[in-house]
């Protein structure tokens, strides 16, 4: 009973990051380089409001003040992969990435032009991801160490015996935490690649979007006092609706097309081959 | 221990170290295996008998022995490499006390540092000697990316591809690249790995790369295919295996203390300090050691993650806050 709740709640927070991973991922190795570096980021940030937290003594129980300071820390973190990522904005740049490249190379066979870039002595080196999917690849670094820095003590202690509640909880506690997980990971995601865009772009308004959906869903969180559940699912579906809305403003952002991405979520690889003919 | 083996492999004590290892592998693939199903069933509480173990642990040792001397899957090489450095570091983290585990950990970076960097250091004449003898690596005590295709590439030099030397204790371990196949021993960014003599010769596997396509027509390379190996030839990665024992002390001593906030921070901190070493060793392209930059983030990472962050990511949890 309790690891198939451990199994159950793990799945529900982590599964689609886990899914996204293996089929975007797992292939590239340098994806996975800069996967564990923003994960490392995250952790940074989360260091620092830590820091801030255990330094103002007096407000140690007040959470809403260390809760503002992480997510203001979240975000210029973000800022600044986004600046460490891209060696000072612009299109080229990517150093970090060039040389990891150089150095991990692996199995992903280098285009001609990437190739010669590298190897042509010191010169300017060349961005070898998209930022689109840099972005992404971040968000999903980002989202699983958020997701993974709430969930996994709790992971911890169901696979013990007993759960439920989990310490005078109420029963939907596990679940709440789960899916607010969850939600957390796809807006890390959304988060990221807006704000990459953004920046990339110039189009510094929509971080207003970004920062006021973290603060928006983050403080609606402290709505999940140990009364009643339902009132959990006040963050939950705020966070959803940010979560798609977000989805709609990075498809927008980076010009995707709407009709084609939705068609390819669903279809297999054999039919969309067939309608690009 | 570093020193022994030095004076051996400049003695061209090559069967005495080549003994020495077939003799560590096979105590930690049998034995050392033995205690920990045997400890592993007892806390599980399973019932298993003697002969059942008997025969499973004979046939895991034994494809350990021939994966990891001889040809073998390079998956299953890797598995069994990665098994027995665990291994090795679940003894440590088992008998020391924990401060002793920090202590060492730091000291044995240092010494690395030392070792590998300084012009006398025992590492680097070691790496000077292999590259003078024109020696090359032997892929047993050495995690490789791309070990498979050049160990059976060097098929003319089959003895003195055993020269490395499993760790007993204090290893200092490195980094290893693989170079292009021409620039061998200049281009070729070395790591050297501890456990005393390493020849770390990835310069001249390397140069075993580029021949790959001929190498691999004489030697015994006929399972491979050949375009792999050369699509490869200048990307492997060669770690040695007393990097893998001293990283798994360092989660393993992160985990023990129970919390798996800390267990992460660790586990992320030294992927951080390994990409960051890749990373001068693109740069730098010589012999690097592996181990300090990851354990100076390990061990900060676990006094800061385990005082500090935890803390305040329990007093969030309980709550349900989420940031």
């Amino acid at each position: 009973m309790t690891l198939l709740e451990f199994f159950g709640c793990s799945l529900i927070s982590f599964s689609p990051a886990l899914i996204m991973f293996i089929f975007t991922v797992a292939n590239n190795p340098l994806k996975i380089i800069i996967l564990t570096c923003s994960a490392f980021f995250w952790l940074l940030s989360l260091l620092l409001s830590s820091i801030v937290w255990f330094a103002v003594v007096p407000l140690r129980k007040q959470l809403v003040f260390s809760m503002v300071v992480s997510i203001l820390f979240q975000e210029a973190i973000r800022i600044a992969f986004y600046f460490f990522i891209n060696g000072g904005g612009g299109s080229s740049g990517g150093g970090g990435g060039a040389a990891a490249a150089s150095s991990a190379g692996g199995s992903e066979p280098l285009t001609d032009a990437d190739q010669v870039t590298l190897t042509a002595g010191t010169g300017r080196p060349v961005k070898i991801l998209h930022l689109h999917s840099l972005s992404y690849v971040c968000g999903l670094g980002f989202g699983f160490m958020a997701g993974a820095f709430s969930m996994v003590n709790l992971l911890a202690d169901i696979s013990g015996p007993g759960s439920v509640g989990l310490g005078g909880e109420h029963e939907g506690f596990l679940l709440v935490s789960s899916v607010l997980a969850l939600m957390f990971v796809f807006l890390n995601i959304c988060w990221t690649v807006v704000t990459f865009v953004c920046i990339e772009d110039r189009r510094l308004y929509f971080l207003a979007y970004v920062w006021g959906s973290h603060l928006l869903c983050s403080l609606l969180t402290l709505l999940n006092s140990s009364a009643s559940p339902l009132l959990s699912l006040v963050p939950i579906m705020v966070s959803l609706t940010c979560a798609l809305i977000g989805l709609l403003l990075s498809l927008h952002l980076v010009e995707a097309n709407l009709a084609g991405f939705f068609t390819s979520l669903v279809s297999p690889a054999w039919m969309l081959r067939v309608c690009r003919r | 221990m570093t020193i022994v083996l030095i004076v051996l492999y400049k003695l061209r004590c090559y069967k005495v170290i080549q003994g020495w290892l077939y003799v560590t592998s096979v105590l930690i693939l049998f034995f050392f295996s033995l205690i920990f199903f045997g400890v592993l069933l007892s806390t599980l509480n399973l019932a298993f008998d003697y002969i059942t173990m008997a025969v499973c642990v004979w046939n895991f040792g034994l494809v350990g022995q021939v994966a990891i001397h001889w040809k073998g899957p390079l998956l299953l090489q890797q598995m069994y490499l990665i098994f027995i450095s665990a291994l090795m570091a679940l003894v440590f983290i088992k008998f020391l006390p924990e401060w002793t585990t920090w202590v060492l950990l730091v000291l044995i970076s240092i010494w690395d540092l030392v070792a590998v960097l300084c012009p006398k250091g025992p590492l680097r004449m070691l790496v000077e000697t292999a590259q003078e003898r024109n020696e090359s690596l032997f892929p047993s005590l050495i995690y490789s990316t791309t070990a498979a295709y050049m160990s059976v590439g060097t098929a003319e030099q089959p003895q003195q591809q055993q020269q490395q030397q499993q760790q007993d204790g204090n290893v200092s371990s490195d980094l290893d690249e693989s170079g292009s196949h021409q620039q061998q021993h200049q281009a070729a960014a070395q790591v050297l790995n501890g456990g005393g003599g390493d020849g770390g010769e990835a310069g001249v596997s390397g140069g075993h790369d580029g021949d790959g396509p001929d190498a691999a027509g004489a030697g015994s390379n006929g399972l491979r295919v050949r375009n792999k190996a050369f699509h490869d030839e200048s990307h492997g990665v060669k770690l040695g295996l007393g990097d893998f024992v001293f990283y798994s002390i360092l989660v393993g001593r992160a985990s023990s203390a129970g919390d798996w906030n800390t267990t992460l921070s660790c586990y992320f901190a030294i992927l951080i300090g390994l990409s960051l070493t890749l990373l001068l060793l693109a740069i730098g392209r010589r012999a690097l050691p592996a181990l300090p930059i990851s354990i100076t983030f390990g061990v900060i990472f676990y006094f800061l993650t385990s005082l500090i962050v935890s803390p305040f990511v329990d007093a969030l949890t309980a709550q349900q806050f989420f940031i």
